[in-house]
């Protein structure tokens, strides 16, 4: 109990003496998270859609493993791409372990299925719906799945809001690819794991308050964007 | 159209965010864990960036990790603390060369009820640690094959006790890293072995407390470099200036200023 109560003290101090080193925390992980999920959107939810809106012979096993890929432990994932970045790996020429760029990429790995099944999600059921109007008047495949997107953009905000709550919160991925280094790859999860196992636990705490607050500010930012364009008119369907 | 160009300005602000630091000279060290919890590389940090130019990346594992990590050749040099497999890392042609340049000691800590329940008097590591066996008192080992996890498996070889055959009534394993461990024996009332610099560093004490100290052997750190034929990525240069300094009076005097809660937290060598 007294530890909860100093974590607010001592997060409230972490706020109002906002060092460069807490900031320099902070924007890193909003640049990972930024990234990986701008990286998710472009490719999962073009992918979400087409698989949505075609049949091919192997459809359902592709989203029964894409949909079980949402589960991925994060460890797992920093332990493959380790591998794989390590100097002994296949792509270890490129010098990229410990680097905010490998952190992406981890994150990309988790986030990307769990962006390309919700999109598919919503958008099935769009199809469902306008599969036969689109074939009667001969619209191409890539005209209908490009108006399914648009026309699911405002639900598409909470995919990608899901994206970032996954992205920033993550932890067991980035600190074995990142290794947590000071300065270079320390985010405010791997920041809080560090100052726990230091046994600060207000002070983690702390960093974890600070953590949730700027979640919830980034998503009331984009749900504040979502708005401006629910109020202005013009749907594609 | 407006909100497309808030979106280039949201895009160009990210981007402007992520200028990477290019740094002339950066080396990675694979190291344990307890030093870099003790902050004794943010103190390090600085100093050896205004004597060597050289700037330090740590990477913090358990000396067995660390040493693995090395062996995919991700890092430039190797800070550890545990002798018998920095020795091996050697004999396996990884290693170049094997440098101890500081130490502090061993200790056990445990729950500061147990002192009279248990009526332990000698202050004798392995004494205290043939007494818990005896009572079967709670044991934490790290079971990580940190530094600290084989210093703790060869006092019990020197016991002639075998840790795999302990009940799991009182010898527990957590797998987790220094401070995780510290933090479970406190909450248990357990015993576990750690190192000093780490012990006073660490802020949630509770109700635990030194009970003893290794006298046979010291808690050594070593600085070991790394064959640039096995590895040819290395920076050899920027690690031997490090080597250089922390062997230097310079260096020694560095380390010997580092203190924690107003004690000497390592010793120079």
């Amino acid at each position: 109990m007294n530890d909860i109560s100093e974590a607010f003290v001592s997060s409230l101090g972490l706020i109002l003496f906002l060092d460069a080193e807490l900031l320099e925390i902070i924007l890193l992980s909003f640049r990972i998270t930024f990234y990986a999920v701008l990286i998710s959107s472009i490719l999962g939810i073009p992918l979400g859609a087409f698989l949505a809106s075609t049949h091919f012979k192997f459809r359902n096993s592709v989203v029964s493993i894409l949909f079980g890929m949402m589960g991925l432990p994060p460890v797992v994932v920093g332990l493959f791409v380790y591998l794989i970045f390590s100097r002994s790996g296949s792509l270890g020429w490129m010098g990229l372990l410990y680097s905010p760029t490998v952190m992406i990429i981890a994150q990309v790995i988790l986030i990307l299925p769990i962006v390309c099944c919700l999109t598919f999600q919503i958008i099935e059921s769009l199809h469902t719906r306008y599969h036969e109007f689109f074939r009667s008047y001969r619209i191409a495949k890539l005209k209908s799945v490009i108006a399914y997107i648009v026309d699911s953009r405002f639900e598409l905000t909470t995919v990608v809001l899901a994206g970032i709550g996954r992205s920033i919160s993550e932890v067991g991925a980035i600190i074995i690819v990142g290794g947590n280094i000071d300065h270079i790859t320390r985010v405010m999860t791997t920041a809080i794991a560090l100052e726990t196992s230091k046994g600060n636990l207000d002070l983690a705490l702390g960093l974890g308050i600070i953590l949730l607050a700027t979640a919830i500010v980034l998503n009331s930012f984009i749900l504040f964007l979502r708005g401006k364009y629910l109020k202005t008119p013009g749907s594609t369907i | 159209m407006k909100n497309i160009l808030s979106c280039i300005f949201l895009l160009s602000f990210f981007v402007a965010l992520s200028s990477s630091n290019v740094l002339a000279d950066n080396i990675i060290i694979q190291s344990s864990t307890s030093l870099k919890n003790s902050g004794f590389y943010r103190y390090l940090a600085p100093i050896l960036k205004q004597y060597t130019g050289v700037e330090i990346r740590v990477v913090a594992v358990g000396t067995g990790q660390a040493i693995k990590n090395m062996k995919n050749c991700d890092g430039d040099v190797l800070i550890t603390h545990s002798k018998n497999a920095e020795l091996e890392f050697l004999k396996t042609g990884y290693g170049l060369k094997r440098l101890e340049f500081m130490y502090n000691n061993w200790v056990i800590v445990g729950p500061r009820k147990a002192k009279t329940e248990i009526n332990i008097r000698n202050h004798e590591i392995r004494e205290i640690m043939e007494t818990i066996y005896d009572k079967k008192e709670k044991f934490i080992s790290r079971g990580d094959n940190s530094g600290t996890h084989m210093k703790e498996l060869s006092l019990w070889k020197e016991l002639a006790l075998v840790p795999e055959e302990f009940p799991k009534t009182w010898y527990l394993e957590t797998g987790s890293g220094q401070g995780a461990t510290l933090m479970i024996a406190n909450e248990i009332g357990a015993f576990t072995i750690t190192d000093t610099a780490t012990w006073y560093s660490f802020k949630n004490k509770g109700n635990s407390e030194i009970f003893g100290y290794d006298n046979k052997d010291l808690n050594t750190y070593a600085i070991t470099t790394v064959n640039p034929e096995k590895c040819k990525n290395i920076k050899s240069s920027a690690v031997e200036k490090i080597v250089t300094f922390l062997k230097s009076d310079n260096g020694k005097n560095t380390i010997s200023k580092f203190s924690l809660n107003n004690a000497n937290a390592f010793f120079p060598i």
